[in-house]
């Protein structure tokens, strides 16, 4: 297979061509000399950016099968791992004392359990949301609302909180639903800013840009209660807590049959309706259940910051969270929670360089998405994808199948 | 089971593709569906999977008239298709298709009787369980496409052109499954550009032409045709 592999330096279909083929008609090379004949920044610029997507494809085939995978096979030595990985992560402040750190990780935290949210619905069943963050604010919201006006506790509006972000996902995506790919997206965002918007403009009940000042968690004992107040330490446990419940939840999902459903979906539509799936419905359930873990966040998110305004909410986070996705591995529980970890912790580190930094943040995205386009942690079926081999193994196999029924 | 589906009408958008079917499928018998390219063949399998709408018309499944249905409910009652092209769910191994077949009846127990009744079926499938159906043969994927459409226990097969792009021996393989599968007390409507051997399985055939069926009758019959003849079979 590598000798295949490594001989092999002609003109591949790379990603060029899958984002070629995506491309309205008039962008393509083609179609711009038709409209202006000598367009040749153009195809400079498109001959050079193929030169090098082709150089790296060389490169990749000789790179070891083993850096493609990047899972860890038996039962046991899984477990192990997520043992071994949640005592590093419960001993963390123990050794960490600094809270900044903490902070940077709790935020990580919220947007891991965000992004995990996002993946049920993007992950699993195909349906690309760029407005997330309007449902992690109708769960700030929420809280916000009740322990204001009720003045009730931080743990008691839990269910509300999850409830009402999820039944607003019902509500909005049994009317959006029908919409398929980028046009969902296009909704979705719009839905965003509509979310935001009327939070700036609720003046009387949501205290517009002025946000909401709401108290953080209390567990109360029978003699004595604990504050979490401002420290980080105590929401870095609580969230961590929240990450694995939602971690159970959505890898319980995945592994169900609505998960398998979810999938089927996703690859094809009406391959899932001529199976009996029930694919407006299915959608629907995955719609509302990521916005209800997103409602899950934004309650977390409340408590923690003991305020909210509308600027948490903005359209850049639900962009944001969609990278976080598409860099931890679309479909992957480990890779949403490690692509927000990596999307907070990193502009923090960069810090220091001011406002270059999104510079490099930049520059790292783009680097990431031509060396491994899959994500960190996603299958190694989209690199299978992209490989021209695979039609050529298929034939062989046809032809020795062939011969199978002959004898 | 007799599935009868009377004046049917549907289309895309604007363009109106069949403009009044009517054919009759039932168990254990091969009914064959030939016709030109963009005749309706595929469009009026969509229609009775319930997911093209009937504009106009109805179907009748022993006797139960309908109007409208959702391809879940077509599938519980026993009509299951299988679409041009395989479109097996390339992410999923083998054996997650097969237990995708039989999403609406996830508490029988016989779901793993059937798979290995699939896996009898087609022997390759077992050695490729764990594989993902993308990484496939085409042929494999049509055999994928087949097994997972049995698992729903259909009595009405919808089979658009499984030979299409097959090898020759790969497509005499499929053929003789059919037969099989036919022997077993299945009906099948098969939409074929195949028509000499779907013809000649066939106990009664359909016609279409631009959205209309031209000419019915035993298969053997249309086979001897002079119209089909010189139309369909290029002699």
């Amino acid at each position: 297979m590598s000798k295949k592999r490594s001989a092999s330096y002609q003109v591949k279909p790379g990603f060029c061509d899958r984002f070629r083929e995506k491309w309205p008609k008039s962008l393509t090379r083609q179609g711009m000399r038709a409209k202006v004949p000598q367009a040749y920044p153009v195809r400079y610029a498109e001959d050079t950016f193929a030169s090098i997507t082709q150089y790296w494809q060389g490169f990749r085939d000789i790179l070891p099968k083993s850096y493609c995978k990047f899972r860890v096979k038996g039962k046991f030595l899984r477990r192990a791992m997520v043992a071994g990985v949640l005592l590093i992560l419960f001993a963390l402040p123990l050794f960490c004392r600094n809270e900044y750190h903490l902070e940077v990780l709790v935020s990580a935290g919220i947007f891991a359990i965000l992004v995990l949210g996002l993946n049920v619905m993007t992950g699993y069943c195909g349906l690309l949301n760029l407005g997330q963050a309007a449902f992690f604010a109708s769960g700030a919201y929420t809280y916000a609302l009740l322990n204001v006006k009720l003045g009730l506790s931080f743990w008691v509006s839990l269910p509300a909180c999850v409830i009402l972000a999820g039944s607003l996902g019902l509500l909005f995506g049994s009317c959006v639903l029908r919409l398929k790919g980028d046009y969902l997206a296009l909704v979705t965002l719009g839905f965003g800013e509509i979310v935001r918007i009327a939070l700036n403009n609720m003046d009387s009940l949501t205290g517009g840009p002025n946000g909401l000042t709401v108290s953080h968690p209390v567990i109360g004992f029978v003699s004595k209660s604990f504050d979490f107040g401002i420290k980080s330490m105590p929401y870095y446990y609580l969230t961590l807590s929240a990450i694995i419940v939602t971690v159970i939840i959505t890898n319980r999902l995945s592994s169900s049959r609505f998960g398998r459903a979810w999938v089927a979906i996703k690859e094809d539509e009406v391959a899932a309706a001529c199976m009996g799936i029930n694919t407006g419905r299915l959608k629907l359930l995955a719609f509302c259940l990521g916005s209800a873990i997103a409602g899950f966040a934004g309650w977390l998110f409340a408590g923690k910051q003991g305020f909210v305004s509308p600027d948490s909410f903005d359209f850049i986070t639900s962009i944001m969270l969609v990278a976080m996705l598409v860099l931890g591995g679309i479909g992957s529980i480990a890779g949403s929670i490690v692509g927000a970890v990596a999307l907070t912790v990193l502009p923090e580190i960069l810090r220091p360089l001011q406002q270059y930094r999104m510079f490099l943040f930049g520059a790292v995205m783009i680097i990431m998405m031509l060396f491994r386009p899959q994500g960190i942690f996603g299958g190694a079926r989209i690199l299978e994808e992209f490989r021209p081999e695979t039609e050529r193994v298929r034939q062989e196999e046809d032809e020795i199948l062939g011969e199978d029924v002959k004898q | 089971m007799r599935l009868r589906v009377e004046n049917l009408h549907a289309g895309y958008g604007k363009i109106e593709v069949l403009k009044g079917i009517t054919l009759e499928v039932s168990e254990g018998k091969i009914t064959a569906l030939i016709g030109s390219n963009g005749a309706g063949k595929s469009t009026t399998l969509m229609a009775i999977s319930g997911i093209l709408p009937f504009r106009e018309g109805s179907m009748d499944i022993d006797g139960r008239r309908i109007k409208r249905i959702r391809p879940d409910e077509i599938v519980s009652s026993g009509i299951v298709q299988v679409p041009e092209g395989r479109r097996v769910f390339r992410g999923l191994t083998v054996l997650e298709n097969l237990q995708l077949g039989a999403f609406l009846r996830q508490k029988d127990r016989a779901v793993k009787e059937d798979i290995e009744r699939a896996y009898r079926l087609f022997p390759i499938l077992s050695k490729r369980r764990k594989q993902e159906a993308g990484t496939l043969s085409g042929g494999e994927q049509q055999m994928l496409a087949i097994a997972r459409a049995l698992m729903a226990r259909p009595k009405i097969l919808l089979l658009d052109e499984p030979s299409l792009g097959l090898a020759p021996l790969v497509v005499e393989k499929i053929f003789d499954v059919l037969l099989k599968i036919q022997a077993e007390g299945v009906g099948i409507l098969l939409v074929e550009q195949n028509a000499h051997w779907a013809l000649d399985a066939a106990a009664r055939a359909y016609v279409i032409e631009t959205g209309k069926i031209a000419l019915e009758g035993r298969g053997r019959e249309l086979l001897m045709s002079d119209q089909v003849r010189s139309a369909y079979l290029g002699e």
